[in-house]
């Protein structure tokens, strides 16, 4: 896992510095500091860093000690969850979303209480109404079809 | 003697039943909004504004002041209880609030961040009371290249800031300073790293990485520690609540650490651009700098939160200075309030405490009372916000998260934020799984693209010459008083190494 997500940001890494290499100037047509300028120093550093990172943790044997995949379960669970509720958030916007998403998390998290669920599934996004569209007359995702 | 009579007729003004009512009103309506993740006193102010359309001009500005302290009190709470900072401003009180709270102290973390925020925000309203002129005149000369000093030494307080694996640490800074290069050069207009999306011509905004960062990240760390299979709260250990009132050793410890801060505060609260983000972690930097064991700090050391606090209450009254003399605002949330000023047909220059005695008064008088009205309402409300932790962590995380993206969403009616704060959210814990700095990563976000803009400005102004830092006096003062902080530092840490040395 550690490693990989070195392996990530030493991409991304790469592609911000070849984009600011590539796409942005380091000086100006007048010969003052362009739009390249800090995103090259950046990029270069943060390559260089993350190598450095890297080399380190190769020394020290850490780069492939980790949690054992069932420790992540239920954290991707949530997250996969919450990821979901995003998309159905854009689409079906937040009538639907927010007590489908509070459903399905907790019938899966606080199995078998069901009136506490089912309270929470109504009461919050009823709260969260009020609150937002009442009280501070603030704007909410409607979704698409609507 | 003017200033009194001016301060006495203020406090007459603001002390009417119809002000007083709208004061306690903004009071609380900014201390519920500072509670909610993603609306910073900004947002909530910007939200509220057209409510008060029919109102009379010193009423309406008396409720959005106190709209404005109220959210800086309410923000630090979920700072506290959710590691959840609801503005840049609290992001310096999560290093030791949320351990404090997890350490069972959430109670007297709660107390002692009221009073700070009541210290930070009475010294700033009587410095304004009294120097508010004199110090106008000083920073009307600042330019880029005083800003430029001033953010680094805000991102020298971050690098400060890092502990264990400094590597770390300087990666997370440079992922926030790469995020902030994202959106429209403000000097040439070419766009860097937009990919052609509209949305992010603007850059890629604080608030949606921030509560990703911190409040996303850490309820998907605390479902894979499993937090959740607990009975209680997750977040804060409830059954370690021992007591709700701060011990006297709290308020022995940070008694002159709140006066000193408040101060620190306030003098940062005045430069344009600098704010309340860079006070808090220049008064946090102080702090841990001063003390006697610097090793407390980010693991739930009092004087670690009460700085600041402290501070960036104090800077946001400082704040007010430039934008009722000169007209400029010094952070986002004064910009929108002069936008409010604007709108009611009052113009804030030097003229408006000369030609609109009963408003620059009327206002300087309420913030008095309110930040007395805050104390207590802060007080009174803090067992229903410590009362949160005892729910079970599976029920409360969804909920936050819920109220994270439709906090997240109602600030610009965008569904990319919401999913540039999910995104962070899975970074975030990432990063705090392998020891990265979330902090560091969204202090560098804010501050990064201020220290570009302002230092291009001045090689600018300066025709490419670095030589414009030592000309200017204003500069040269800060350029001075930089390295006389690195160096006592330096210092400080020599003579405490030679101290533990000996020692042992």
């Amino acid at each position: 896992m550690r490693l990989w997500f070195y392996l990530c940001i030493l991409v991304v890494a790469i592609c911000y510095t070849y984009g600011a290499f590539f796409d942005l100037t380091f000086l100006n047509n007048r010969g003052y500091m362009g739009p390249g300028f800090f995103p090259r120093v950046l990029g270069v550093t943060l390559i260089v860093s993350m190598l450095l990172l890297i080399l380190g943790d190769i020394k020290k044997g850490t780069l492939f000690s980790g949690p054992q995949d069932s420790q992540y379960q239920d954290a991707a669970v949530l997250i996969g969850l919450s990821l979901t509720f995003g998309v159905v958030l854009m689409v079906l916007g937040y009538v639907i979303a927010i007590p489908a998403y509070l459903g399905a998390t907790l019938f899966y998290f606080n199995r078998g209480k069901h009136v506490t669920n089912g309270v929470v599934t109504v009461a919050v996004p009823a709260l969260i109404h009020f609150l937002f569209a009442g009280l501070l007359n603030a704007s909410l995702p409607h979704g698409l079809w609507w | 003697m003017e200033i009194f009579d001016n301060l006495l007729m203020g406090l007459s003004i603001a002390i009417t039943p119809i002000n007083l009512l709208y004061l306690l009103l903004g009071a609380l309506i900014g201390m519920t909004i500072g509670a909610i993740p993603g609306f910073g006193p900004s947002a909530g102010i910007a939200i509220l504004l057209p409510v008060t359309f029919n109102m009379d001009p010193i009423s309406a500005v008396v409720m959005l002041s106190a709209i404005y302290y109220g959210a800086m009190y309410g923000g630090t709470i979920t700072a506290i209880l959710l590691n959840t900072p609801g503005d840049s401003t609290t992001v310096a009180s999560t290093f030791d609030g949320f351990p404090l709270a997890k350490q069972g102290r959430a109670g007297p973390a709660l107390v002692m961040q009221a009073c700070a925020s009541f210290t930070g925000g009475t010294i700033g309203v009587i410095l304004i009371t009294l120097m508010a002129p004199m110090f106008a005149l000083v920073t009307r000369s600042f330019g880029p290249p005083e800003f430029f000093l001033l953010t680094i030494m805000g991102i020298l307080t971050l690098v400060a800031l890092m502990s264990g694996n400094w590597i770390l640490g300087l990666v997370s800074a440079l992922i926030g300073f790469a995020l902030g290069t994202v959106g429209v050069d403000m000097v040439t207009g070419h766009q860097r790293f937009t990919f052609g999306s509209a949305e992010l011509i603007g850059g890629i905004h604080f608030i949606p990485v921030a509560i990703g960062l911190f409040g996303i990240g850490e309820l998907f760390h605390a479902f894979y520690s499993g937090a959740h299979k607990s009975g209680t709260g997750g977040i804060v250990e409830y059954k370690n609540e021992e007591r709700f009132w701060p011990t006297k050793k709290d308020f022995r410890e940070s008694k002159f650490t709140m006066l000193r801060n408040s101060i620190l505060g306030f003098c940062i609260g005045l430069i344009p651009g600098a704010g309340a983000t860079v006070a808090s972690l220049m008064a946090y930097s102080l702090e841990k700098s001063l003390s006697s064991t610097p090793k407390k700090f980010g693991k739930g050391e009092m004087r670690g939160l009460t700085a600041p606090e402290s501070a960036n209450n104090a800077a946001s009254s400082g704040a007010m200075v430039p934008l009722l003399t000169l007209g400029i605002p010094g952070s986002a949330s004064t910009a929108v309030l002069l936008a409010a000023f604007i709108m009611w047909g009052l113009r804030p220059g030097p003229l408006l405490m000369a030609e609109n005695p009963e408003f620059a008064w009327g206002l300087i008088g309420s913030m008095y009372l309110g930040n007395m009205a805050l104390l207590m309402i802060s007080i009174f409300a803090i067992p229903i916000f410590v009362y949160i932790i005892k729910a079970p962590y599976r029920i409360l995380a969804p909920v936050v998260l819920v109220v994270c993206t439709m906090g997240t969403f109602s600030v610009n009616a965008s569904l990319i934020e919401v999913f540039i704060m999910l995104g962070a959210g899975v970074i975030g814990f990432v990063m705090k799984r392998f020891g990265f700095s979330p902090a560091a990563l969204v202090l560098a976000l804010v501050l990064g693209p201020m220290a570009e803009e302002s230092l291009r400005q001045t090689l600018i102004i300066s025709r490419g010459s670095f030589d414009i830092f030592l000309l200017r006096p204003a500069s040269l003062y800060i350029l001075v008083f930089f390295v006389a902080v690195i160096f006592s530092g330096v210092l400080l840490n020599a003579c405490r190494k030679k101290t533990n040395f000996q020692g042992a």
